[in-house]
């Protein structure tokens, strides 16, 4: 299946960004590079996988 | 001189603390101007803390082999009282009122500070061409980059205006300036040393460690500032080794793991020969040496580009109004953490974790890694892109491509001197090891230095 690219221009002005133009020029195909190598990764996630950095709690702490 | 040289010679009243200090402050005197590898030089703090040290030795307090050392701390390292930058005009007034833990370690171990090191700006660079204080040079060539981030910690040592320097390392910035300049660089596991006090370039990837002209010496500064911190919530409660090594290594109990696969693609010839011949030399002093396919590393290094950038953008969110603070390639760096989702950012911590569980199961077949740290040698200063083989590459993406993934993936990594090119730039040797497994990986790199 092929899915369409994210549109990083549209997204910079939808979150009101404020990167300049110039330079969502020179990043944007760096992002769509990024967005290559990183997407098929994602898609083979399971859904049990959990996320790496896991919130810590120190009972020592509150004592 | 060494930090076990000097150390002896200050036992041995051939020299005392503060005329081993008062040399490096000559030297930083004379060779700063060129290399400016140092933002802020401590001295008259640095003689009043070696005098103290002196009158300590003399009455019988020794507070142990890095007692009267002098050494640097890279401005990103808090120094209560001192300018801590990180190399950023953002904080280029800010003055902190604390230590960070290591400082405060290696002030009890007796090491002096002489001062913090030039650094690429924010930690967030491989060049060290820091646009608001300066640009640092390697100095084996003036004209070619010392790497970076720790690029002023890196030429410090290697120009011996300290005896080591403590370096941070996100994606490389210990090993590719320690390979660039010819000196040892060590980046510990994750969670082995302290990063309270460090002002951070990101959450989950950020590592402390020593830059240093001997493995053993690498071994003496992970000694004094290895352990668990409370301060820092990645800190680990896993014991602490006896790193210094000790006696001759049995090469024939060690299996020592060449990759098939990423790690000698697109390189340097003269990089590929210094590599395999250091390969060879571990196999004819006895070492079990297997070659075996790792975890695709390429895919790693996308996840480590998409939790760092994310990660970073987060942490400086809050001066992206200001751009006019940022050199130009930290800027896009930032501008591109700023348009990653955070579905991207979370899914790079899961893959981060299935990539950890892949890449745990080489330690059954090996005990360490031999790979190149870096796939040229320096870059000249001003270059973009390098040419490796027939192919021209990015000279940041290049230059991270063999030490990125090891942030990710929090394993042990040293970089070492592994000879030089015909024209005489450093070449490098990188070593990996399993999770808290420093001491072995200390072993063989010492074992390898010796050759």
């Amino acid at each position: 299946m092929l899915e369409p690219m994210k549109d990083w221009k549209q997204l910079a002005a939808a979150r009101d960004l404020n990167i300049p133009a110039e330079q969502l020029e020179r990043i944007v195909p760096v992002m769509e590079g990024l967005e290559a190598s990183f997407r098929p990764l994602a898609r083979g996630l399971k859904p049990e996988v959990e996320p790496a950095p896991v919130m810590l709690v120190h009972p020592e702490r509150h004592a | 001189m060494t930090i076990q040289e000097a150390a002896s010679a200050l036992r041995d009243r051939k020299v005392s603390v503060l005329e081993l200090t008062d040399d490096c402050l000559k030297r930083i005197g004379v060779r700063n101007p060129e290399l400016n590898a140092f933002l802020t030089v401590t001295a008259d703090e640095a003689r009043a803390a070696a005098k103290i040290r002196d009158e300590e030795l003399a009455h019988g307090r020794d507070r142990g082999p890095l007692h009267g050392i002098p050494y640097a701390l890279k401005d990103c390292y808090c120094t209560a009282g001192i300018r801590t930058t990180s190399g950023s005009r953002v904080f280029a007034e800010y003055v902190p009122d604390h230590d960070a833990a290591v400082a405060v370690k290696l002030r009890e171990a007796g090491a002096v500070l002489l001062g913090k090191t030039n650094m690429h700006e924010l930690a967030y660079g491989i060049t060290s061409g820091n646009p608001h204080f300066g640009l640092v040079r390697n100095p084996v060539d003036p004209e070619r980059v010392p790497g970076g981030s720790s690029g002023g910690s890196a030429a410090a040592v290697a120009d011996n205006m300290a005896f080591f320097a403590m370096g941070s390392d996100t994606g490389g910035s210990i090993r590719i300036p320690a390979a660039f300049c010819g000196t040892v660089g060590l980046k510990p596991t994750t969670g082995r040393v302290s990063r309270a006090g460090v002002l951070p370039l990101d959450f989950t990837l950020d590592h402390m460690g020593p830059l240093t002209r001997s493995v053993a010496d690498a071994a003496l500064v992970l000694q004094a500032i290895a352990g668990y911190d409370p301060a820092d919530d990645s800190s680990s409660r896993e014991p602490t080794g006896r790193y210094l090594p000790h006696g001759e290594l049995d090469w024939k109990a060690v299996r020592v793991g060449v990759p098939e696969n990423f790690y000698f693609d697109r390189l340097d010839p003269e990089v590929h020969m210094a590599v395999r011949q250091a390969v060879q030399t571990a196999a004819h002093h006895g070492a079990q040496v297997k070659t075996v396919r790792v975890p695709d590393m390429a895919a790693v290094n996308t996840v480590g580009r998409v939790i760092l950038l994310s990660e970073a953008s987060a942490l400086m969110e809050p001066y992206l109004d200001q751009r006019g603070q940022f050199g130009a390639d930290v800027l896009a760096l930032l501008d591109q953490g700023r348009l990653l989702p955070a579905a991207d950012y979370i899914n790079a911590q899961r893959l981060r974790r299935t990539m950890q569980r892949d890449f745990a199961r080489l330690w059954q077949e090996v005990d360490v890694l031999f790979t190149p740290t870096v796939p040229t040698a320096a870059p000249r200063i001003g270059e973009t892109s390098i040419q490796i083989g027939d192919a021209m590459e990015d000279v940041r993406l290049a230059s991270t491509r063999l030490v990125r993934g090891l942030n990710v993936l929090g394993v042990p990594a040293i970089s070492l001197p592994c000879g030089r090119t015909k024209s005489g730039l450093p070449l490098s040797l990188q070593m990996i090891a399993a999770p808290f497994e420093e001491a072995r990986l200390l072993g063989v790199a010492a074992a390898v230095e010796r050759w």
